[in-house]
């Protein structure tokens, strides 16, 4: 087998989770987006919460406690948000982009002062910790259970969108929200609604990717960038075009990165130029 | 029935009704009519709460609806066929309608007994149907929502002339079952066709009412209010 087999098939599984990764935190962000207009610069300030949480659950118990932990903090913030930007809900995105960008400052210095500086090691719960033999090249057990756990929510949330009355609300405020609201709906509980799920949704990822990436400061940033560069690519509040843009910046960020080291950085943001070029509206859209 | 009174409204600092003032009976059909810019889509979105009054009142039945949401506003009785349809494109058929409904007056077999057209097609993504399902669409979407006052915004827009005839039809067999109907519309033919009442607007007012029988025959008036040949 050649040598950069292993070292390519490696980076694609890779690509895979944290495409997955990608997908639970930014769809959220582009529902948010697409749906309400609210230009959420919050949003990785949440994953990061739950990468800090990750962190501080070593056991199966305390790994289960901080998931709990983490959807909670991250609903209820959600509904801090929606309540946070109501008054700014016809203003300019660039009053929204201040504002949820002042919030997502406030968290990052917080858990700045509370855990310090420094890299904390965030290690998968007992058992995921281990790795697995994928043709002669050992790969992290855990990575592939964020596969499966990323695979299933994908699922669901693209049947809930899809296939279900909450979905055809979804999708009828990202279309128009003046006319949903004319056909008898308060918008305000929709906005409420999309604000918390896709900020607890922001928060479970940040503690699923936490064994991945470590909680560190800044890693909030690193995040909101590629999740709004997924939302560009796969168009605003649409659910499949961010899955498919998640699964490719995944590969990008993923094999890009280890085949061609120097040029990660250009080939992502040399896609999102492309995308922008030739579908501005998105790949889906 | 909708008492409107001197109604003030518009968009920025740029004010589009001056004062306007209207009354639409229950189970009557009043058209609207007036050249372009007068202010008729401005009159119906402010009725539907989706541009904010700055004075005046709107009743519907005793209850006072200025300055209400639009959900408000729909909860009250009145639903809006705005300009252009304004359906959701990637919304089926069905799910528009299942969104919609509310109340026992239109359910959703009768609906599709009106528009079989849609019925057959109620597994369609909207944004696939043809212009005058969507017109069709827009209209059993308001239905649904059981209203008693229905505003029309230029249904006929860019509709073939067979599917207006179809329009007329359905207009008139809703304002047969009760309903009352305020219809702003270019084609004449199609607002003189299901109204029995007309209201000319002029620079953000209503200036003449009048029946729809006295208005076609009085052709210097028309003439004079819309530009029409005498």
């Amino acid at each position: 087998m050649p040598e950069w087999v292993p070292v390519a098939m490696t980076a694609t599984i890779n690509g895979l989770a944290i495409g997955l990764l990608l997908f639970v935190s930014a769809v959220g962000l582009t529902l948010i987006f697409g749906m309400m207009d609210v230009l959420n610069l919050a949003h990785g300030g949440l994953f990061l919460i739950g990468a800090y949480l990750v962190a501080e659950s070593p056991t199966w118990t305390t790994f289960a406690v901080g998931l709990a932990a983490a959807t909670t903090i991250g609903a209820v913030a959600g509904g801090a948000l929606s309540l946070a930007t109501a008054p700014l809900a016809r203003r300019p995105h660039l009053d929204q982009a201040l504002l949820t960008l002042g919030i997502a400052l406030v968290i990052a210095e917080v858990l700045s002062a509370l855990y310090g500086d420094d890299v904390r090691p965030a290690n998968p719960p007992p058992g995921l910790d281990g790795a697995v033999p994928i043709l002669g090249h050992q790969y992290p057990t855990y990575r592939l259970a964020v596969i499966g756990v990323g695979v299933v929510l994908a699922l669901v949330f693209y049947w809930m969108v899809e296939r279900t009355k909450l979905g055809a609300l979804f999708r009828a405020s990202v279309a128009d929200r003046d006319m949903v609201a004319a056909i008898g709906i308060d918008v305000r509980f929709v906005r409420v609604g999309v604000l918390v799920v896709g900020s607890a949704l922001a928060a479970v990822a940040g503690f699923l990717g936490g064994p991945i990436y470590n909680a560190r400061p800044g890693l909030d940033s690193t995040i909101l960038v590629l999740a709004l560069v997924v939302v560009v690519i796969g168009g605003l509040g649409s659910v499949r075009g961010v899955l498919l843009a998640s699964l490719l910046v995944g590969q990008i960020e993923s094999t890009g990165r280890a085949l061609l080291p120097s040029l990660a950085s250009f080939l992502l943001f040399g896609a999102l130029a492309v995308t922008i070029a030739v579908k501005p509206k998105g790949l889906l859209r | 029935m909708l008492l409107v009174h001197d109604l003030h409204s518009g968009y920025g600092s740029g004010t589009v009704l001056h004062g306007l003032s209207l009354q639409v009976r229950t189970g009557q059909a009043l058209a609207v009519l007036g050249r372009n810019g007068v202010g008729k889509t401005t009159l119906l979105s402010t009725l539907m709460g989706l541009v904010r009054p700055r004075r005046g009142s709107i009743r519907l039945d005793g209850c006072e609806l200025a300055g209400r949401r639009p959900d408000q506003v729909s909860r009250a009785g009145i639903a809006l066929v705005p300009q252009g349809r304004r359906i959701w494109p990637t919304v089926t058929v069905h799910e528009h309608v299942r969104l919609a409904v509310r109340g026992q007056s239109w359910p959703i077999q009768r609906l599709y007994e009106l528009f079989p057209n849609l019925a057959h097609r109620r597994h369609q993504p909207a944004g696939n149907l043809s212009g005058g399902e969507q017109q069709m669409l827009a209209i059993c979407r308001a239905l649904a929502t059981g209203p008693s006052l229905i505003l029309l915004d230029e249904p006929s827009e860019g509709l073939a002339p067979g599917i207006v005839s179809h329009l007329a039809t359905a207009i008139t067999e809703m304002v047969q079952s009760g309903l009352s109907v305020v219809i702003v519309e270019h084609d004449l033919r199609l607002a003189y066709a299901v109204a029995s009442d007309v209201a000319v607007m002029v620079r953000g007012t209503v200036v003449h009412t009048a029946a729809v029988d006295e208005f076609r025959n009085d052709h210097r008036r028309a003439h004079q209010l819309l530009g029409l040949e005498a």
